[in-house]
């Protein structure tokens, strides 16, 4: 096995038999966090792309302070929200939402049991916006601070997009059960 | 029924996602532009980096080296210990050599004549490439016996007893031994090439090279000179023995006969002072005596060189 040192100063110095290594052991993970905050396989296999790309230019300034996995994992987080920044559809849909007074029900009975990819499809369903923010905060774990920072609008906006995004997944969470009953 | 919040759900489901991405990611990765440029630019520059720190390492090795084996020359002498003990394998086996050689000189001179169609050759060839050899086995020939009679047996028998030391005897033997091995070894080569090709012309043009390294065969070397200059390089005038000497005294007069400095040990140098004054550049007399290891008196006596 060979160790996260030994991979970083092996791409640090170019060498494509490093590269293929941190590919290959980080690749699926990466590939899944693409998949869950983009709206379609094409736009995950861009972003993995282009993920890579930066991990391989800029790990000269990875610096042990945390894992090599978390780090990746973190450089591609960036990527895709900064595509998302790019495409600037999720700034003025923060414009024009705003926080609404109630603050929806958003929990299901515990027992379901959805299958993966129908949970994928429904994510990659969801807004751009309500996707990003969804992702970030409840499966990335960021606080709303850092969402509205990354994403360059106000914690509150957040607050509400979040809410939006889990209201639609149970929403569609309920049609399928309803369907899978009949 | 336990509610359970969907942003908490989907966080469990998501916690080990992962995803196989399409067989032909990686080679889009690899291909791609800024990838291939970063590699270029820092995996060549590396091996460039790297074979110039080598070429460097080797050069500066091999000037070191060179360095140090012409100051080894006149410094040390313990390295010279093996070397010197080797030497005598070598006469013991040069020995056996020369003999073998004169035997098959003689024999290719008894065959030549029976087949007159290689006489010509036969006979260019021996008169090409025996003088030498016929020259030095002449020479060769009472040194041999006297250096056999004398060290062969005698040092042998002491070189068994105390490793580190070559021929205690007799300086003159050990300078013969040693020319015994060059001009064998010459022999040697000389036999191999007229077996290969008619290199004779070159063995033979080339005279008989003196002995590079006496230091290997004396077994006590005096310098020829010494620069008392404080730069640390033979500052003294030292006599560097390969054995332990007893009885050791040393003396340097000037060119009157004065006595200048006296000496009963030998890691004890002269500096090239006597007297509280710094003495001139030139040549000054040493007498120096001791006994070897075997008890033996030698009185050596010579010039040494003060250069300033």
């Amino acid at each position: 096995m060979i160790s996260d040192k030994d991979i970083v100063e092996g791409c640090i110095a170019g060498n494509p038999k490093y590269q293929k290594i941190l590919y290959q052991r980080f690749a699926s993970q990466l590939f899944g966090v693409c998949k869950r905050f983009t709206g379609s396989t094409a736009e995950a296999e861009d972003l993995l792309q282009d993920s890579f790309v930066k991990i391989f230019l800029n790990i000269k300034n990875f610096r042990n302070e945390c894992s090599l996995g978390f780090w990746v994992k973190r450089l591609t987080i960036n990527t895709l929200v900064s595509h998302f920044r790019k495409k600037s559809s999720l700034k003025r849909a923060f414009e024009v939402d705003d926080l609404s007074e109630d603050i929806p029900d958003t929990s299901l009975p515990g027992d379901v049991a959805i299958p993966m990819e129908v949970i994928v499809k429904m994510v990659n369903e969801l807004p751009e916006g309500y996707r990003t923010v969804f992702n970030l905060k409840e499966i990335d774990g960021y606080d709303y601070g850092e969402i509205a920072e990354m994403l360059n609008c106000s914690n509150s906006t957040v607050r509400s997009q979040l809410y939006k995004a889990k209201q639609s997944l149970k929403s569609k969470i309920e049609v399928w059960k309803k369907n899978e009953l009949f | 029924m336990k509610e359970i919040d969907i942003g908490e759900l989907l966080k469990n489901k998501f916690a080990d996602f992962e995803q196989t991405p399409p067989d032909d990611m990686w080679e889009k990765i690899i291909q791609n532009e800024k990838v291939l440029k970063y590699n270029k630019a820092h995996f060549v520059k590396r091996a460039i980096l790297y074979s110039t720190t080598a070429v460097v390492v080797v050069a500066v090795v091999s000037l070191l080296l060179y360095l140090t084996i012409g100051i080894d020359d006149k410094s040390t002498l313990v390295s010279t210990d093996n070397h010197s003990s080797n030497q005598v394998n070598n006469t013991e086996s040069v020995f056996q050599n020369d003999s073998n050689s004169k035997t098959f000189n003689k024999e290719t001179i008894v065959e030549t004549p029976s087949e007159p169609s290689h006489i010509q050759n036969g006979v260019v060839n021996e008169n090409k490439s025996v003088p030498l050899s016929n020259e030095n086995s002449v020479k060769l020939a009472p040194i041999i016996k006297s250096t056999i009679s004398k060290t062969s047996t005698q040092s042998r028998n002491i070189s068994e007893i105390v490793s580190p030391a070559v021929s205690y005897s007799n300086e003159n033997s050990i300078h013969l031994d040693n020319k015994v091995v060059k001009k064998d070894s010459r022999q040697d080569e000389m036999v191999t090439s007229r077996e290969n090709s008619d290199n004779d012309q070159q063995v033979n043009t080339n005279p008989v090279e003196p002995p590079q390294s006496d230091l290997a065969n004396y077994n006590l070397f005096i310098p020829k000179g010494f620069t008392p200059n404080g730069d640390g390089l033979n500052d003294l005038f030292l006599v560097y023995s390969s054995f332990d000497v007893q009885n050791f005294e040393f003396s340097i007069f000037d060119q009157s006969g004065r006595l200048l400095f006296k000496s009963k040990d030998i890691s004890f140098g002269w500096d090239g002072e006597s007297y509280g004054q710094k003495m001139k550049a030139g040549s000054y007399v040493y007498i120096i005596s001791y006994k070897d290891i075997t008890g033996k008196s030698h009185l050596e006596k010579g010039q040494v060189t003060l250069i300033r």
